[in-house]
């Protein structure tokens, strides 16, 4: 069990390394959801559909679980080494931590600015266009 | 279960394999032992690149029947596939990780292999950074910190120096008898064939011949009859032998090097020349004439079974 963390664990560090020195990778992970969530926060002070953000967000999230698919050569070296459901496990949770921090920085942005709604608006809209953005990158820089 | 198949590490049976339409490998049958430096010997486009990814495990074939008898082998590609942001240490790192090598033990593992691959200049430069030459080894290095039983190493030398590559095979011959690990090698270049074990010879997808490196010159004769004539019959010998079916004869240092048609007979003429001679000897095929050869009876006869 603790070989099957520490592998994950590796592989999370690799993939969070190599976001960390791809350049249009990085940008779209800070810029994408400051960008969607300010549109999302006006949207929400206009509009009040916060149900059709929660879809949003998990039908892109299963798009990105799907485009986790390892393409470059790197990749399939390493997942013939450590296993498809290893290399899975990893990327989803790299994902996660991203999505955590860039959670945390939408919502103190958005709670400076408005209440309950623009937050959860804010939110919502940011990560569900960061995903978006990333998955759509990761397919293109993974080709 | 007999002794030799409890030996056997990789055993495939009849593997076919299309690529895109075409055919990669038509019924390639191969064994590996325990303990044995095998051979994938063939010209490029032959398909030895297809067989290691299937004998890996990382494609399936689409008939024919392959086992292993330990898990998964550790494969090094003919082109390095490797994270181009990351460095040769990362990568080791990651890697070491991945085969479970016990963290106490990492470190020194990771520093063998940076010290015979010659990665101590390149260890903290990225993969883009490296010339294709440390790509290589980089590619090779962390093929060999598998503790795997089995390693598929595909044209593993090419684009090394000699003094790396002449490390690169001590440290295989090592892995083999110290280790007890098989080791297969799929290379187009034939000094690193003549030095393994047993070697299969591909061409086209089908397997043309099979056995030790003797084996194969012994299925093709002699390249040379080297004769080194008494001094005083020098001159005459030239005229004595020049017709006896030999394609050129030529001097070198003092003998005769005496090139032989594909249908003459070395040893009828070294029983003739005996007495005019201080020695004969005859000067074994390369590998290279070995596998031209078996191509061309293979195209000959349209048939690329085992050499005949």
């Amino acid at each position: 069990m603790l070989s099957v963390v520490e592998r994950v664990w590796a592989l999370t560090v690799r993939e969070v390394r190599l976001l960390g020195r791809n350049r249009p990778r990085l940008v779209s992970a800070l810029a994408v959801p400051l960008a969607g969530g300010i549109v999302c926060g006006w949207m929400t002070r206009t509009t009040s559909l916060p149900p059709v953000y929660c879809l949003l967000v998990f039908l892109i999230l299963g798009a990105v679980v799907l485009s986790a698919d390892p393409r470059t050569k790197a990749s399939r070296a390493i997942s013939a080494v450590a296993g498809r459901g290893m290399f899975m496990a990893a990327w989803i949770l790299t994902a996660l931590l991203i999505l955590i921090l860039q959670a945390a920085v939408l919502t103190t942005c958005a709670s400076t600015i408005g209440g309950f709604e623009v937050t959860t608006g804010v939110l919502a809209g940011g990560l569900a266009a960061s995903l978006a953005v990333g998955a759509i990158l990761r397919q293109i820089l993974s080709g | 279960m007999s002794a030799s198949e409890v030996q056997e590490y990789i055993r495939a049976e009849n593997l076919c394999k299309s690529c895109c339409g075409s055919t990669a490998l038509d019924g390639v049958s191969i064994t590996a032992l325990r303990e044995e430096i095998c051979c994938v010997f063939g010209p490029s486009g032959s398909g030895k690149s297809t067989l290691l990814r299937l004998l890996a495990g990382i494609e399936a074939p689409d008939s024919g029947s392959l086992t292993r008898s330990d898990g998964s082998p550790a494969i090094s590609f003919a082109e390095p596939a490797l994270d181009d942001s990351l460095t040769p240490m990362e990568i080791l790192n990651l890697h070491a990780a991945l085969y479970g090598i016990p963290r106490r033990k990492r470190r020194g593992v990771i520093r063998e292999m940076i010290l015979l691959l010659d990665l101590e200049e390149a260890r903290d430069s990225r993969v883009c950074a490296l010339s294709s030459g440390l790509r290589k080894q980089v590619e090779l290095a962390r093929t060999l910190i598998s503790p795997s039983a089995t390693l598929l190493l595909d044209e593993p030398m090419s684009g090394l120096d000699t003094i790396v590559r002449e490390r690169v095979w001590n440290h295989l011959m090592m892995l083999k008898s110290i280790e007890h690990r098989t080791i297969i090698i799929a290379t187009a270049r034939p000094e690193d064939a003549e030095l393994c074990d047993r070697i299969t010879v591909l061409n086209k997808g089908r397997v043309l011949a099979e056995g030790t490196v003797s084996r194969l010159r012994s299925m093709i004769g002699p390249e040379a009859v080297v004769i080194k004539p008494l001094g005083s019959r020098k001159h005459g010998a030239r005229g004595t032998w020049g017709d006896k079916r030999a394609i050129t004869m030529a001097e070198q240092d003092g003998s005769l090097v005496v090139e032989m048609s594909a249908d003459s007979r070395p040893a009828e003429l070294v029983r003739e020349i005996s007495g005019q001679a201080a020695a004969v000897r005859l000067r074994p095929k390369g590998l290279d004439v070995v596998l031209e050869e078996l191509i061309a009876r293979s195209d000959r006869h349209g048939d690329a079974g085992e050499g005949s």
